[in-house]
């Protein structure tokens, strides 16, 4: 065999061995997302919200001072609507739940930031959650945003949501809730 | 007899060196793969386990010793009953048993839960409004484990109050350790 032959053979081994060991980093570094991520990722932001919008208060916190008898009234259905619809008496404290004598916008910031402390933040799991109020106009409020002015989750390539959560008022308002959980 | 030239040693030499380092090559390949496949097989044990976690914690939830129902209507999801988890637990006291009050029946209920439940610790945790206790739902650790994958679901604690009309909705989770 003529040396220039035997320079074309070293060649080609040393090329067959860069692509193998090319194959190997690619196949490390592209593998799939765990599927146990995914799903606790998806099920927990899902859960999260529908559990946390379900959730009653206690009678303890006696929630409507003025009304006879007791008033347990749900985080999602009854306290999210109520902060809707005196959005803006906020800041007067005015309105129709007074849970511990706070406005209803307050006291559903208070105990959703509880229930998240104590579940996804002692998990270290990293979360945008968003509630707002659509009106008419398409025109959107940030009931709850936590945590505030949050971007934890923007950007981040491991996210999943709870999907949407509407809430439909009674006095025809209309509230969107989103959950995200990054990691 | 012929003596080897200059010319020729430096080419046997060069040949040998050549050898040499294609050997310390293949070599190196030989570890790089014997750690690779050692690690892929550690990942695929995490994975088989990270699975059976998955899957536990579904059938928990779905469990009908557990789950909120509403009569014949669909039972209501990521919802425990607290009025079930009460008699488990009152049965769990009386007998002592490390299991929880899922096997009070003897061993064809054991035998039927391990199938469902394998070798995992399942707890019930409040959260809201009071930070209780956990009640632990099924306990069948094993002694000798080298593994083990929690995983957590968030679920409504539902129960009734006397002379109430309405269900009341507590805050809390499920937390599901699986061993192996």
């Amino acid at each position: 065999m003529k040396r220039g032959q035997m320079e074309v053979i070293g060649l080609v081994i040393i090329v067959i061995l860069i692509s193998l060991g090319l194959l190997f980093a690619a196949r490390f570094t592209l593998q799939d997302k765990s599927g146990k991520e995914v799903f606790t990722r998806k099920g927990l932001a899902a859960s999260v919200v529908s559990a946390a919008l379900k959730t009653t208060m206690p009678a303890t916190e006696n929630c409507a001072p003025g009304v006879p008898g007791e008033a347990r009234p749900k985080l999602g259905g009854d306290l999210l609507e109520d902060c809707a619809v005196y959005w803006d008496t906020r800041t007067t404290g005015q309105s129709y739940y007074q849970c511990g004598g706070k406005h209803s916008c307050q006291v559903a910031e208070e105990i959703l930031q509880k229930l998240f402390a104590a579940t996804l933040e002692e998990w270290g799991k990293k979360y945008q959650f968003k509630s707002e109020l659509i009106e008419g106009d398409n025109t959107r409020r940030n009931l709850v945003e936590l945590p505030r002015g949050g971007r934890e989750c923007r950007g981040a390539t491991d996210r999943d949501s709870s999907g949407l959560f509407p809430l439909q008022t009674e006095s025809g308002l209309f509230i969107e809730t989103i959950l995200y959980v990054c990691d | 007899m012929k003596h080897p030239t200059r010319k020729g040693q430096a080419q046997m030499t060069e040949t040998i060196a050549i050898i040499f380092i294609f050997f310390v090559l293949v070599l190196f390949g030989l570890l790089f793969y014997s750690r690779y496949q050692k690690v892929s097989l550690q990942q695929e044990a995490e994975e088989i386990l990270a699975t059976k976690a998955m899957e536990i914690t579904v059938r928990t939830l779905f469990l009908p010793e557990l789950l909120c129902t509403k009569g014949e209507a669909e039972p209501e999801e990521n919802c425990v009953d607290m009025a079930k988890v009460e008699v488990l637990k009152e049965r769990s006291e009386e007998d002592g048993t490390k299991y929880g009050g899922f096997f009070r029946e003897g061993k064809r209920k054991e035998a039927y839960y391990f199938d469902l439940l394998s070798n995992s610790r399942i707890t019930l945790q409040e959260v809201f409004p009071e930070a209780e206790e956990p009640i632990v739902l099924y306990d069948n650790a094993k002694k000798d484990w080298t593994k083990m994958e929690p995983t957590y679901f968030v679920v409504s604690l539902k129960d009734w109050e006397p002379d109430w009309p309405e269900p009341r909705y507590r805050f809390g989770y499920l937390k599901v350790e699986v061993y192996s």
